[in-house]
């Protein structure tokens, strides 16, 4: 069996996932027979230039550097994984696509320092994307399945149309709704083990909502609840401003 | 002959020490059924869980089997769990839910042996209810009311308990503590009932209006089938470790998400929102007497308590056709 050789790329971001796939490396080290680190900057000295089986590609696409790096990485890499909310969504900076560009590259640093800025998107508006992992940070289990998948030859179905309250209910959790708290659970994908809910806070959706979510509902279920538009807005927006559903809130309102 | 038990704690502080003991156990606002460390975890103050005691013979998600290929023979082993267990404090309705599992996995042509190794390793101590919950349905089937599918049934009375045998596996457990009784007090407290009309002509009304705006609110969480104790359905996959080898697992599925009814090339049978409540309805109310040869309601209610649009699949059907 060859080897397959992987990589690790990190565009814009905070770098945690990087640390969640030094937790999932932990598990991947005995299969080293089968898959060969040949490119990781964060973990080793001497790296590789391609061409890769396998790219993980972390943090989001917010210059022009971002995208032609984006570029070169799909071109030397036989399958592209797109890691953590920033890769998959846009991630939390794409908040400041809601301002005008020309103002929001002066918000923090001095007039002309910063010159090559773009919109804030995932990496799949710029090249094909073959497989995701979703959440802010990702589940280490989540990279260590899909490896071995591919690792031996598996084309695994890049779906899982379940919600959050799956994983909540059967870990035995009561829900947050019906204590009044504020939580996108019913429309964002499960598969984090529902840990926010697990400290007491609700569901922000950073691992995205699902294709037949029902957002009205939810929002009419939230309004009732006494919670403005405004304040859902925020919550909606913190990890997935970039997202249709969202943008259709802040348009509609409660008229969505 | 019925016994009589006068400390329960003691009894129970005995079960703890010779086997893993399961109970509902107070939550912040709930009970959940969790292992007892000790006895005085246990206050017998609840009407029912949250959730039922399925997960402890159906987990949420479990490996079957360790299949493996070295040197071109393959091999595959059963992942059978043995572990012994008393499920304690069980009430009437979710021993009523166990017996619709068993006869899910254990009756007709297959059995299913992970359920059953599970199964037969749990000892069932029911305890008759006092009062009856907000959404307590047990009087539509009786359910308030169990005559087998125990080891031990309690009846609490004013002295203690009177207790009951289902089993050697319980004739087993009476131990000094209990004194013989010629007594026969039972605690059937009322609750609420469904209108006995509308359940027998539940086909007449499967068009009905009724199901399309009473679903229009539903957010799909799949609350109502994870909160069923007879919701049974599952999916399989299998789990690769290394080149060699892999499991084989199985999780909850659920008819209230969209890939239940997906097949090949994308169609998916039940694609509306009401389909999937309405099909979650007649399949526990009605279908199933056809299909099992009982209701698979046990009327506990607790697709009520944890639906969180308070979508209330008694209250449908109790209006039905009067619109």
């Amino acid at each position: 069996m060859k080897r397959l050789k992987l990589a690790v790329f990190s565009l814009t971001s905070c770098d945690g996932c990087q640390v969640v796939l030094l937790q999932a490396f932990k598990q991947l080290l005995q299969l080293e027979r089968y898959i060969e680190i040949s490119h990781f900057p964060l973990l080793k000295d001497k790296n590789k230039r391609g061409p890769f089986d396998i790219s993980i590609v972390e943090g989001s696409v917010v210059n022009k550097r971002d995208i032609k790096k984006i570029k070169q990485i799909r071109k030397k890499s036989k399958i592209l994984i797109a890691l953590g909310t920033c890769a998959t969504h846009g991630g939390v900076q794409a908040v400041k696509n809601f301002m005008p560009q020309d103002k929001v590259v002066h918000a923090v640093y001095p007039p002309g320092f910063i010159k090559d800025a773009t919109e804030v998107s995932g990496i799949g508006r710029h090249v094909k994307v073959d497989y995701e992992i979703w959440g802010c940070p990702p589940v280490a289990e989540d990279i260590v399945k899909l490896l071995k998948k591919l690792m031996v030859g598996q084309k695994p179905k890049n779906i899982n149309e379940e919600p959050v309250c799956v994983e909540c209910r059967a870990l035995g959790h009561e829900c947050l709704l019906e204590k009044g708290i504020l939580c996108l659970g019913p429309i964002t994908h499960k598969g984090c083990n529902a840990i926010c809910i697990s400290a007491g806070r609700g569901c922000y959706g950073c691992r995205g909502f699902l294709n037949e979510g029902n957002v009205k509902q939810l929002l009419k279920k939230l309004t009732e609840m006494g919670y403005s538009i405004g304040q859902i807005e925020d919550i909606l927006s913190v990890y997935m401003s970039n997202s249709k559903k969202v943008k259709r809130v802040i348009e509609y309102g409660e008229n969505y | 002959m019925p016994y009589l038990l006068r400390d329960l704690k003691a009894f129970l502080k005995t079960l703890i020490k010779e086997h893993i003991v399961i109970a509902p156990v107070k939550e912040k606002n709930h009970y959940d059924y969790k292992v007892l460390e000790s006895e005085d975890e246990f206050h017998l103050d609840y009407v029912n869980t949250l959730y039922p005691p399925k997960k402890f013979l159906l987990p949420y998600e479990e490996n079957l089997l360790l299949f493996s290929k070295r040197d071109g023979e393959f091999s595959a082993k059963p992942l059978l769990n043995k572990t012994k267990r008393v499920l304690f404090g069980v009430r009437p309705c979710d021993v009523h839910g166990i017996a619709v599992m068993d006869r899910v996995f254990l009756s007709g042509n297959y059995v299913d042996s992970f359920y059953e190794s599970r199964r037969k390793n749990t000892i069932i101590i029911a305890i008759e209810c006092e009062k009856a919950g907000e959404n307590c349905y047990c009087e539509s089937f009786g359910t308030y009311k169990v005559e087998s599918g125990y080891d031990l049934l309690l009846t609490p009375v004013d002295d203690g308990f009177i207790v009951r045998v289902g089993s050697d596996e319980g004739k087993k457990l009476i131990n000094e503590l209990f004194e013989e009784t010629d007594r026969d007090e039972h605690k059937y407290p009322k609750s609420k009932t469904f209108k006995k009309e509308k359940l027998a002509k539940m086909e007449k009304y499967f068009h009905d209006e009724l199901w399309k705006t009473e679903a229009e609110k539903c957010l799909s969480c799949a609350a109502c089938t994870i909160a069923c104790p007879t919701c049974t359905c599952f999916t399989i996959e299998d789990e690769v470790q290394d080149p060699e080898t892999g499991y084989r697992k199985r999780r909850w599925a659920s008819c209230q998400l969209k890939d239940f009814t997906e097949v090949a090339g994308g169609m998916t049978f039940r694609k509306e929102t009401y389909k999937k409540l309405r099909h979650f309805a007649y399949h526990k109310l009605y279908w199933s007497i056809k299909q099992y040869g009982l209701r698979m309601c046990i009327g506990c209610g607790r697709c009520i308590d944890t639906c969180p649009v308070n979508i209330n699949i008694f209250d449908i059907v109790n209006r039905l056709g009067e619109e």
